[in-house]
C-alpha cells in the first residue's frame, strides 16, 4: 500500500526524470522512472514514459540501462563464456549538447573496438576521417567500410564469446549505445543466425504457443534482445527477452498485452515477466447484473463494428495522374566492394536493428546493381522506417512551427546549414510538410533535422 | 448573379480581383498576400507546389522550378525571345510538336500555356474560397504588346484551368481603368510599369470609352529580380568571399536564403533607411561550425547598386514618348519595384511631374481587370471598354511594303475593304498575305495566312481590279476575301490565332486538369482519415489490457477481444497502403471498437 512518502517520492522522481530528459540524460532519466515504478508499480505516467522511450528511441528500456551500468563497471548477473576484452569506458553525452554536438568519433571508436573485442582482438582499427557534413548513414556506412575483413561471423569463429552473438554493442539512431543479449541465441546449435538466408530475414514470424513460451521459460532460455519495435512495444523485462525482430505488430502486441495485463503475474509489477508464462489469465469474474450490462454493450459495440466493416460498394477510383517516382540516394560504395558481401553486412546490421547501418549498406549495394530486388525492398523499408520514426518525434506535420528559442540562444546550437536552411523556412504559417517539400533535401534528412530542432526545443 | 474576376497574370507575380458592394478589391491568398508568385514547381515526389511555396525553392530545386513562363506563351520556338530564355533559365525549354516552346519538368514535358494554367488555376480557387462560388468567367490581362498567339495562348491557358475567358485585356489599360474608376476621363497617360521580371511604358489616350495605345516599348528581362541579383551578387557575395575566402554561390540552400532576404531587404528600404540583413548557419565548414551572415544594408548602398537599372528606364520612357507625340497628362505607376524611393524620383524628374499614388502599383492591373469582368456582368456604361484589335491587319503589297486595311485599336466588330490591282502585264493569279504589325516593311509584321486568287482576265497592269476585304467579328475571328471586281471570282480564307496548340491537345490538357484536381482532394481524404485511425488506434492500445482482462472470462467477451483484435488488425494494415475506402471503413470501425471499450471502462470504474 503506497504511504505518502512513497507517493510525493515518486511525484518527485517522475519530475527529475522528466527534467533529465530534458536535458538528454537518457540514463539518469529512465533510472529515475523505474525508481517511480519500484515504488509505486501500477504507476501510470512512468508506465507511458518508458513506453515512450521505447517507442521512440527504438531501445528496451533494461537493456540499455543495463549496458550504461556495466561500461560505468556496474558488475552484471549474466555469465560469460569467456573473460570479455577490456572495453573502454563509454563517456556520456553534454547534457544540453545538441545532437550536432556529440563526439562521433570517440563513440564510434568504442562501437568498434567492442566489435573487435568478440574475435578476443583488442586493437581497434583505425577509423578514417569522418565527414562532418555526412548524415547518419554516411557515418555509418563509412565506419563500416573501415571494420576489416574476416571480423568474426559466427561464434564458432568469436570462439564462443558471449559478445560474439550478434553485432555486439551498436549505436541507435539517438546515438545510443544498445546492448544485445550477452547469452547465446535461441537458435539451433548448428545454424548461424548471421547466415539466415534471405527469406528467413523476411519471413513473418509465429508466436510461440504459451507452452512453448513456458518451456523456455522453464529453462532459462533467453534468446538476443536487440528489440527494435515499432509502434506498440513493450517495456519487456531483461530476465525474459526475446527476439521480437522478426515478429508481427499483432502478434508482438498480442504477446506484451498478455504479459503486461497479467495482475497475478510474479510479484504482482506489470514490468515483471516472471513465470507462470502467460496463459489463462485471471480474468475476472462477471456476475450478475454487472455481467449482464457489460454483455449489452458489447454485443450493441459488435453490431456497430460490423456495419462499420460492412464493405461499401467501391466507389471508382479517378485514375491517377503519373507521377515520378521518388528518386533514391545512393551512396559511393567503397572501392572494389562486393555486392554480396554488402548484403550479408546488410543483413548483419537489420538482424541488430540498426537500420541506419543496414540502409547505408544497402544504398552501396544498389550503386552497384540498380535492380538487386532483395536490396530496393530492403531500401524502402527500412527508409520507410527511420521516416516514420522521426514524423513521429515531429508530431502532426500539418502544423506550422514556429520559432520558440531567442535568437541569441539559436546562435549557440551547433547547427550545420541544412538546419540553417529549415530554420529559415519556418514562419508561423508553414507546415512542417510544405517545409520538407521545398528543403530540398531526402525525406529522411529533412524529418531527421527537423525532429532534432523540436525535441531541442528550438521550434514547435 | 454570374460573376467574373479578373486576373492580372503577370510574369513574376499574379493577382485576382473582383467588385464587391460597388468596391474592386483584390483577394488574398491562403497565406495573407495579396499577390501570388507565377512560379510552378514539380518537388522531388511529384507533388505540384505553386506560388509562395515554389518560389521558396526555386534554387534549391532549380531545374524543376519554372518562373517568367509569359516570355513564352504564344512564342514559336525559333523567335529571339525564346532563344534567350533557353539560354539563360535554368529549367529545360525544349521544341513542342507545333514549333512551339514546351517545358519539361521531371518526366514531363508541358505546354507554356499548361504552366500558365496552373498559376490560374490557382487564381480561380483564391476567388472560389473567398466568394464560396464557383467561379467560370474570368478577365486576364496581357502586355499591350502581345500578338494575337500570345493572347489566343493566354486564353487556352485559362481554357485548360477551366476558366472562360471573356475578354483580354492590355495591362496598361486596366491600370488606367482603376484609376478611372467612376471618374470620367478625357486624357493621354503614361503607364510606367516596373514588375518583378520586365519593364513596360505605354502611352494612353482615353477619350469617349476608348483606351487607345499610342505608343509601347519595354525590356523583358529587365526587373525587381535583377535589382534583387546586384544586392545577392555584386554585394553580400562579394563581401562575404572577402571576409571567409567562401562563395555562397556554390551552396543552393545559401543562394536560396540570399535571394529571399535580399528582396526582403530592398522592400523594407522602402520606407526604411537601413535594414539588417542575417543570416545564421550560412553554410557550414568542417567539424560542427557554421558561419552567419550579418551585414546592414542601407538605402544609399542599394541605390548605388542599383541606378543603372532605372535610368535603362528612362531612357526606353524617352523614346516611347517621343514616338507618342503628345504631352502627357498622368503617369500611372505600375509594379511593386515602383516603389523604390529612387524609382519614384528618377520618374518625377523625367516626367516633370508627380505620379499617381491612390492606388496600390502590385494591385493596380488586377483591380482594373476586375471592374472589366463586373462591367462585363453589370453592362455599366463608362467603364466597359470597346473590345479593339491590338494590332494593325493589312496585307503585302508590291515591293515588299505593308498596307493596313484595319489600323490598331479599330473597335470591333467591323469590316474594311480595298480595291488592288495587279502589278505584272497578263497576271492572272495573286497571292494574299494576311499580315498583322505596325511596322511598314511586311517582312517584320506577324503573318496570319495567306492564299491565292486564280482566273483572273489577262490583262495590262494595272488594269484588273480586286478588292481585299477584312472583317473582324464580335469574337475577333479575321476573315479576309479577295473578289475580281470584273468576273466576280472570289477567294477566302478565315484566320484564327493560333497557341501552337491544337484543340484535341487542349481538350485532353483540359481533362488531366480536372484528374489531377481530383487527385489532390483524394490525397487530402487519405490523410484525414489515416491521421484519425493512427489516434483512435493510439487509444485503443492504452485501454485494451484493462477491457481484456475483463472480458476474458466471459464468451461473448473472448469474441469482443478477438473481434477487437481482428479490427486494430485490419486497420494496422489499411495504415500501409492508399486506399482511402479502406481506411474510412478501418476509421469507422476502430471509432466503433474504441466506443465499445469506453463504455466497458466506464461500466467497470
Amino acid at each position: 500500500m503506497p504511504t505518502p512518502e512513497s507517493e510525493q517520492r515518486a511525484r518527485a522522481l517522475l519530475e527529475q526524470g522528466a527534467s533529465l530528459y530534458e536535458e538528454g540524460r537518457l540514463y539518469d532519466a529512465l533510472s529515475c522512472w523505474k525508481q517511480v515504478l519500484a515504488l509505486e508499480p501500477g504507476n501510470e505516467i512512468a508506465t507511458e514514459y518508458l513506453r515512450f522511450i521505447e517507442e521512440n528511441f527504438q531501445i528496451e528500456v533494461d537493456a540499455f540501462i543495463e549496458h550504461h551500468e556495466r561500461a560505468e563497471g556496474v558488475t552484471t548477473s549474466k555469465a560469460t563464456a569467456s573473460p570479455p576484452a577490456a572495453r573502454p569506458a563509454l563517456t556520456e553525452p553534454d547534457p544540453g549538447a545538441s545532437y550536432e554536438e556529440l563526439d562521433w568519433s570517440e563513440i564510434l571508436e568504442d562501437s568498434v573496438t567492442l566489435e573487435r573485442g568478440m574475435g578476443g582482438n583488442p586493437s581497434p582499427p583505425v577509423l578514417p576521417p569522418l565527414d562532418d557534413n555526412a548524415g547518419d548513414e554516411d557515418f555509418f556506412a563509412q565506419l563500416d567500410a573501415a571494420l576489416p575483413t574476416g571480423a568474426p561471423t559466427t561464434q564458432a569463429q568469436a570462439g564462443g564469446s558471449a559478445l560474439a552473438w550478434g553485432a555486439g554493442d551498436v549505436l541507435n539512431d539517438s546515438g545510443v549505445m544498445m546492448s544485445t543479449s550477452t547469452s547465446p541465441p535461441e537458435l539451433l546449435p548448428e545454424s548461424d543466425p548471421l547466415e539466415l538466408p534471405w527469406s528467413e530475414f523476411a519471413a513473418p514470424y509465429t508466436a510461440p504457443t504459451s507452452a512453448e513460451v513456458s518451456s523456455g521459460e522453464r529453462e532459462g532460455r533467453s534468446s538476443a534482445s536487440g528489440v527494435r519495435r515499432t509502434s506498440g512495444a513493450r517495456v519487456v523485462s531483461g530476465a525474459r527477452r526475446r527476439d521480437l525482430t522478426e515478429m508481427g505488430d499483432a502478434s508482438i502486441q498480442r504477446m506484451l498485452d498478455e504479459e503486461l495485463s497479467d495482475p497475478a503475474a510474479g510479484d504482482g509489477s506489470p514490468l515483471d515477466l516472471s513465470p507462470p508464462a502467460v496463459v489463462a489469465r485471471g480474468a475476472q469474474p462477471l456476475d450478475g447484473q454487472a455481467s449482464r450490462d457489460l454483455e449489452a454493450i458489447i454485443r450493441a459495440g459488435m453490431r456497430e463494428i460490423a456495419r462499420a466493416e460492412t464493405p461499401a460498394p467501391e466507389a471508382a477510383k479517378p485514375p491517377r495522374s503519373a507521377t515520378s517516382e521518388r528518386r533514391l540516394l545512393f551512396s559511393a560504395p567503397p572501392q572494389g566492394a562486393d555486392p554480396d558481401a554488402l548484403m550479408v553486412q546488410a543483413r548483419r546490421a537489420n538482424a541488430a536493428g540498426d537500420f541506419t547501418s543496414s540502409l547505408a549498406l544497402v544504398e552501396q549495394v544498389l550503386s552497384l546493381e540498380p535492380e538487386q530486388a532483395e536490396a530496393r525492398r530492403f531500401m524502402s523499408e527500412n527508409t520507410a522506417r527511420l521516416t516514420s520514426m522521426y514524423r513521429s518525434r515531429i508530431g502532426a506535420l500539418d502544423r506550422s512551427p514556429r520559432i520558440r528559442m531567442r535568437a541569441q540562444d539559436i546562435m549557440w546550437q551547433a547547427l550545420d546549414h541544412r538546419a540553417g536552411f529549415l530554420l529559415s523556412q519556418v514562419d508561423g504559417r508553414t507546415t512542417f510538410d510544405e517545409i520538407i517539400e521545398i528543403s530540398g533535401l531526402s525525406e529522411l534528412d529533412a524529418t531527421r533535422i527537423l525532429a532534432r530542432l523540436v525535441e531541442h526545443g528550438v521550434i514547435g | 448573379m454570374e460573376r467574373i474576376i479578373g486576373i492580372d497574370l503577370g510574369t513574376t507575380n499574379s493577382c485576382v480581383a473582383i467588385v464587391e458592394s460597388g468596391q474592386p478589391v483584390v483577394l488574398p491568398n491562403k497565406g495573407g498576400y495579396k499577390t501570388t508568385p507565377s512560379v510552378v514547381a514539380i518537388s522531388e515526389n511529384g507533388k505540384r507546389l505553386v506560388g509562395q511555396i515554389a518560389k521558396r525553392q526555386a534554387i534549391t530545386n532549380a531545374t524543376n522550378t519554372v518562373f517568367a513562363a509569359k516570355r513564352l506563351i504564344g512564342r514559336r520556338w525559333n523567335s529571339p525571345a525564346v532563344r534567350t530564355m533557353v539560354d539563360t533559365m535554368p529549367y529545360t525549354i525544349v521544341e513542342g510538336p507545333n514549333g512551339d516552346p514546351r517545358i519539361k519538368l521531371r518526366d514531363r514535358v508541358y505546354s507554356v500555356a499548361e504552366i500558365s494554367s496552373i498559376i490560374l488555376q490557382e487564381m480561380k480557387l483564391i476567388a472560389e474560397e473567398y466568394t464560396g462560388e464557383r467561379i467560370e468567367k474570368a478577365v486576364i490581362t496581357v502586355p499591350a504588346y502581345f500578338n494575337d498567339a500570345q493572347r489566343q495562348a493566354t486564353k487556352d491557358a485559362g481554357r485548360i484551368a477551366g476558366l472562360d475567358v471573356v475578354r483580354i485585356i492590355n495591362e496598361p489599360t486596366a491600370a488606367a481603368l482603376a484609376y478611372g474608376y467612376g471618374k470620367t476621363l478625357d486624357k493621354t497617360i503614361a503607364v510606367y510599369d516596373l514588375g518583378g521580371g520586365t519593364f513596360d511604358i505605354s502611352i494612353l489616350q482615353i477619350s469617349n470609352g476608348v483606351f487607345e495605345v499610342l505608343a509601347t516599348a519595354g525590356d523583358t528581362f529587365l526587373g525587381g529580380d535583377d535589382f534583387d541579383g546586384r544586392i545577392v551578387m555584386d554585394w553580400l557575395v562579394l563581401e562575404f568571399a572577402r571576409e571567409h575566402q567562401i562563395d555562397l554561390r556554390r551552396d543552393k540552400m545559401a543562394l536560396q536564403r540570399l535571394r529571399d532576404a535580399a528582396e526582403k531587404a530592398k522592400i523594407e528600404l522602402s520606407s526604411a533607411r537601413e535594414t539588417e540583413i542575417n543570416l545564421p548557419f550560412i553554410i557550414s565548414t568542417g567539424g560542427s561550425d557554421a558561419l552567419h551572415l550579418q551585414k546592414v544594408l542601407t538605402r544609399d548602398k542599394l541605390e548605388s547598386l542599383t541606378v543603372d537599372l532605372v535610368e535603362r528606364t528612362i531612357r526606353i520612357c524617352k523614346k516611347t514618348i517621343e514616338e507618342a507625340g503628345e504631352p502627357i497628362d498622368d503617369i500611372v505607376l505600375v509594379g511593386g519595384m515602383t516603389r523604390m524611393p529612387l524609382v519614384q524620383q528618377k520618374v518625377r524628374e523625367f516626367f516633370g511631374k508627380d505620379p499617381l499614388k491612390g492606388v496600390h502599383p502590385d494591385e493596380v492591373v488586377g483591380l482594373g481587370a476586375g471592374i472589366q469582368g463586373a462591367a462585363l456582368v453589370e453592362d455599366t456604361q463608362g467603364v466597359l471598354l470597346l473590345d479593339v484589335t491590338p494590332h494593325s491587319l493589312g496585307i503585302m503589297i508590291a515591293g515588299g511594303l505593308f498596307s493596313v486595311l484595319i489600323p490598331q485599336n479599330t473597335t470591333v466588330p467591323t469590316c474594311k475593304s480595298h480595291v488592288f490591282t495587279t502589278i505584272k502585264d497578263n497576271q492572272t493569279s495573286v497571292k494574299i498575305l494576311v499580315l498583322q504589325g505596325e511596322s511598314e516593311r511586311a517582312e517584320e509584321n506577324e503573318l496570319l495566312g495567306e492564299f491565292i486568287l486564280t482566273g483572273l482576265r489577262a490583262a495590262p497592269r494595272g488594269v484588273v481590279e480586286i478588292e481585299v476585304s477584312f472583317d473582324i467579328n464580335a469574337d475577333g475571328i479575321v476573315s479576309v476575301s479577295a473578289k475580281d471586281l470584273e468576273t466576280g471570282k472570289r477567294q477566302a480564307i478565315t484566320v484564327t490565332a493560333t497557341s501552337g496548340l491544337s484543340e484535341d491537345e487542349l481538350k485532353h490538357m483540359m481533362e488531366e486538369n480536372r484528374e489531377y484536381l481530383v487527385d489532390v482532394k483524394t490525397s487530402e481524404e487519405l490523410e484525414l482519415q489515416r491521421v484519425a485511425v493512427q489516434r483512435a488506434l493510439m487509444e485503443i492500445d492504452k485501454i485494451f489490457p484493462r477491457v481484456r482482462a475483463v472480458l476474458e472470462g466471459s464468451d461473448f467477451g473472448l469474441d469482443a477481444v478477438r473481434k477487437a483484435e481482428g479490427v486494430v488488425e485490419r486497420a494496422r494494415k489499411a495504415l500501409e497502403g492508399n486506399d482511402v475506402t479502406a481506411l474510412k471503413t478501418s476509421n469507422d470501425a476502430v471509432g466503433k471498437t474504441l466506443n465499445m471499450f469506453k463504455g466497458v471502462v466506464q461500466k467497470i470504474g
